[in-house]
């Protein structure tokens, strides 16, 4: 196997990696702070891209419009934790993942209405488009080297904000014991409304710079979502550490059981058996990592209550 | 003879040593109080007698064999029964429901898939008999989150017996309990001290002095020192680490 | 509740006759789809429900049972009987595999790996080309030596079936173990304090509520002659959920009613426009967040 294909697969996995932290660290916090399971949290992924795609086509400017798509999903975050997700806090988890199902139903549905059923085409902005030559012999996607390059960028911002500030301090208060903190003063209110807002702002972050990639259309939240939860429930549920070293894990696990595994399975068994056996067994690696995790750490690799 | 012996038992929840080399000897018979400082490690010790917690190290012996590793379900079949510091009752079930499953527990299989449980008379009757014995005869169809405090400390006894248990450990079972309330529960214990041996873990040291016959005293997660009520009051040791600060209660 | 009882079955054995009269043999395939899923609905309703056990996978065993039926005709196995066996003892299995390892984790993290475990199965099935991969497989009728499996018999097949597993059921939840499982839901602590072996208790529900799952997923691949990855997939899991809340959790008809509710305000609304999710999404928000204990507490409530 040529190094460069291992570089590459490795750039991948970091790349979706990191947008997976951005969908994750969101989850999380809620997770910990508000003990909610918010299924909804992949659509405000889905609104994410579709708000890029429009703003792309009514202004032209990729970077204007993620802008844009990333305010106007955090103000739809905020309305719905206004409306909504505000009366689940004191619910039992088994209100909470209905109440966020039927969520995931309407907003499927409303983007349908609004956007038709068709996938959105959202491309790469035009300087991206190419490739780039990192080592001799070695070149990678420019756009997915941007991603990669954002996805550091906002991690650190979020730590930055979550280690350093005031806003974060109550955050990890939160997290650790909501009572104490109750007790202690923090405005718990205003802050999850707050937190919901920065959580969706992060979705659609991730929406817009997997919209290329990905595809822009109905249900894309879903599987992803599902990947989220996996990489919290791995990370410890809280934890914004855990919640990148899981994201990481499972990007690089992900992608790499998938260009690997058929190649390697191919060394080892008839061709026929690898063809069908590496697709299955790649796609069910990361819950196999997931489930060996939890039998040996069954609060996750991080837990943030004590 | 000895019916409950641990032997440099200890528990570590990270970097705190909550329960440390504890030995501690229960005779068949006795009622015995463990008494302690908060934050001593009696109810972690508790927990470890029971099974609700693992040990990190050292052993428990009860009725003359090893239950050191024995799940806490089984360790109740054995004779070991409990009562919670904080009460644990099942809040949404009647006085009735909630020690007929106490007394179907003990009365073999609950794999049982196709007679209705409601139809079980023997059930129900030893169920009665338990809350008579306790004084909630006329409370039984009451469900049990609408009983008063006392009572449902009570309650709380009354589950444990229900299992008719060789060891019955009460953890605190005056918690909260106002001096009437508190007197009954002294009386209460004192009409089982024929029938069962006794762990008694308690702050009320009138209730402590009075009911128990050994009193041993743990501080920082070890026993200190064992023995009668006027040992225990005259063991200089004992004044140093815990009556010195709690004396007048004595 | 027994002479609506009496009724409500003398009209579902009444039907077909009247429907082949009549010209309604649309309502007759509805009637047995919402059966189909009552069934499906009330395995769940009973580790959800009586155990406490929020299980975010139950589409696996569902899935897995029609994945039975097809796979085993496609393969010359033809007697009814003989694949039935094989979609129950496989799901029970499945479900004492999945079980042994989730009891062991409680809360949030029960929810998310009984998810993951289910998605793994619907990957594995997915990814095996010659059973159909992403398009599903043809799952041909299979002979039952007694009668043929016509649309009719499949009718009067699943309202037997339906009827002896409410009856199991509802034995089931009466008796001692059915008490005991309760308890547990209610008080965790306190029930093991009384020297019950929570796991057990609550694995052997796990691995029922599977088996019972995996039946009710043989007789929708029967129904639609069809065992569709969907089957497996977490939306299903997320729709036979929202039956039992919506029916009532806990309550002992909630799975039949929030199945017959669902399954005919779909079928409504599919009529009225596309958007029909839109009004389904709309109604379950208004269920979880107005009416908690779900229809058939609402009825209950009624003097």
């Amino acid at each position: 196997m040529p190094p460069s294909l291992l570089i590459e697969q490795l750039l991948n996995g970091l790349q979706f990696g990191l947008m997976l932290f951005l969908l994750a660290a969101g989850l999380t916090l809620v997770f910990g702070i508000m003990d909610m399971i918010n299924l909804a949290h992949g659509s405000l992924y889905m609104i994410g891209a579709y708000l890029t795609a429009t703003f792309v086509g009514l202004l032209g400017n990729f970077w204007l419009a993620v802008l844009l798509a990333v305010l106007g999903t955090a103000l739809v975050g905020m309305l719905l934790e206004l409306s909504v997700l505000r009366q689940l806090y004191r619910r039992d988890h088994l209100s909470q993942v209905l109440a966020t199902f039927a969520l995931i139903l309407i907003i499927n549905e409303v983007v349908r209405i609004i956007w038709g059923s068709q996938p959105l085409l959202l491309s790469a902005p035009e300087g991206l488009s190419g490739p780039v030559e990192l080592l001799p012999g070695l070149s990678y996607s420019a756009y997915r080297l941007t991603i990669i390059g954002v996805g550091l960028l906002v991690a650190a911002l979020l730590f930055w904000l979550v280690n350093r500030t005031r806003v974060g301090m109550w955050l990890r208060a939160g997290a650790s014991n909501r009572e104490m903190a109750q007790a202690m003063g923090v405005p718990i209110r205003p802050l999850f409304t707050l937190l919901f807002g920065v959580g969706a702002g992060l979705c659609a972050v991730a929406g817009a710079f997997l919209g290329p990639i990905l595809a822009v259309q109905i249900g894309m939240g879903e599987g992803i979502l599902i990947l989220a939860f996996v990489v919290i429930v791995i990370g410890g549920i809280g934890s914004i550490k855990g919640a990148l070293v899981g994201a990481l894990l499972v990007g690089t696990v992900d992608t790499a059981g998938r260009a690997f595994l058929p190649l390697l399975l191919s060394q080892v068994a008839s061709p026929e058996v690898a063809a069908n056996l590496g697709p299955a067994l790649a796609s069910i690696l990361i819950y196999l990592l997931m489930a060996a995790v939890l039998f040996f750490r069954p609060q996750g690799l991080f837990p943030a209550r004590t | 003879m000895i019916l409950l012996e641990t032997q440099q038992l200890s528990k570590r929840f990270g970097g705190l040593l909550a329960v440390n080399s504890c030995n501690l000897e229960v005779r068949a018979g006795e009622v015995h109080a463990l008494i302690g400082p908060n934050g001593a490690g009696k109810t972690t010790l508790l927990n470890l007698i029971t099974g609700v917690l693992a040990p990190s190290k050292g052993q428990i012996r009860f009725d003359g064999q090893e239950i050191t590793h024995l799940p806490a379900h089984a360790r109740v079949h054995r004779g070991l029964a409990r009562t919670f510091q904080i009460t644990n009752l099942f809040k949404n079930y009647t006085v009735r429901v909630n020690l007929e499953l106490a007394v179907q527990a003990r009365r073999g299989s609950s794999f049982r898939f196709w007679q209705p449980v409601a139809k079980e008379r023997a059930l129900t009757e030893e169920a009665f008999q338990v809350a008579e014995r306790v004084g909630l005869g006329r409370r039984f169809e009451v469900v049990a989150g609408q009983l008063s405090h006392g009572e449902q400390r009570a309650l709380e006894v009354a589950l444990a017996l229900a299992s008719k248990p060789k060891l019955l450990l009460l953890d605190e079972p005056m918690a909260g309990m106002g001096p009437e309330e508190s007197a009954r529960m002294v009386e209460l214990i004192e009409s089982l001290r024929q029938e069962f041996t006794i762990l008694l873990v308690e702050h009320d040291m009138d209730a402590v002095f009075r009911l128990a016959q050994r009193i041993s005293v743990l501080v920082y997660g070890q026993v200190i020192a064992t023995g009668t009520p006027e040992e225990i009051r005259a063991n200089p040791e004992v004044h140093r680490a815990y009556l010195g600060d709690e004396g007048g209660a004595a | 509740m027994r002479w609506p009882l009496l009724l409500l079955v003398l009209f579902l054995l009444a039907f077909p006759p009247i429907a082949s009269a009549t010209g309604l043999e649309f309502y007759q395939g509805l009637l047995t789809k919402i059966m189909i899923l009552a069934l499906a609905a009330s395995s769940l309703n009973l580790i959800l429900g009586y155990g406490g056990m929020v299980s975010f996978g139950h589409a696996a065993y569902f899935g897995l049972g029609a994945y039975a039926v097809a796979i085993l005709m496609r393969e010359g196995i033809s007697s009814g009987w003989v694949i039935w066996g094989v979609a129950v003892g496989l799901s029970a299995l499945l479900a004492l595999l999945i079980g042994a390892i989730c009891l062991r984790t409680r809360g949030v993290y029960f929810i998310m790996i009984t998810l993951a475990f289910a998605q793994m199965i619907y990957y594995l099935v997915v990814s095996f080309k010659q059973y159909g991969g992403e398009d599903g497989l043809r799952a041909r009728r299979p002979e039952f030596g007694l009668f043929e499996l016509t649309d009719t018999a499949l009718y009067y097949l699943s309202l037997a079936v339906l009827a002896g597993a409410l009856y199991l059921l509802h034995r089931l939840v009466h008796s001692r173990f059915g008490r005991v499982l309760q308890a547990i839901r209610e008080n965790e602590s306190r029930a093991l304090a009384l020297g019950y072996p929570v796991f057990h208790f609550q694995l052997v529900a796990f691995v029922l509520s599977g088996a019972l799952a995996g039946l009710a997923g043989a007789l929708m691949a029967h129904y639609t002659q069809y065992a569709s990855p969907n089957l497996l997939a977490w939306q299903q899991s997320g729709h036979l959920m929202m039956m039992v809340i919506l029916g009532g959790v806990g309550q002992f008809w909630g799975g039949v009613l929030g199945a017959a509710t669902l399954s005919i305000v779909e079928e409504v609304l599919q009529d009225l426009t596309i958007h029909w999710q839109l009004g389904v999404g709309l109604i379950l928000l208004f269920i979880v967040l107005f009416a908690p204990k779900g229809l058939a507490g609402l009825l209950r409530r009624r003097p």
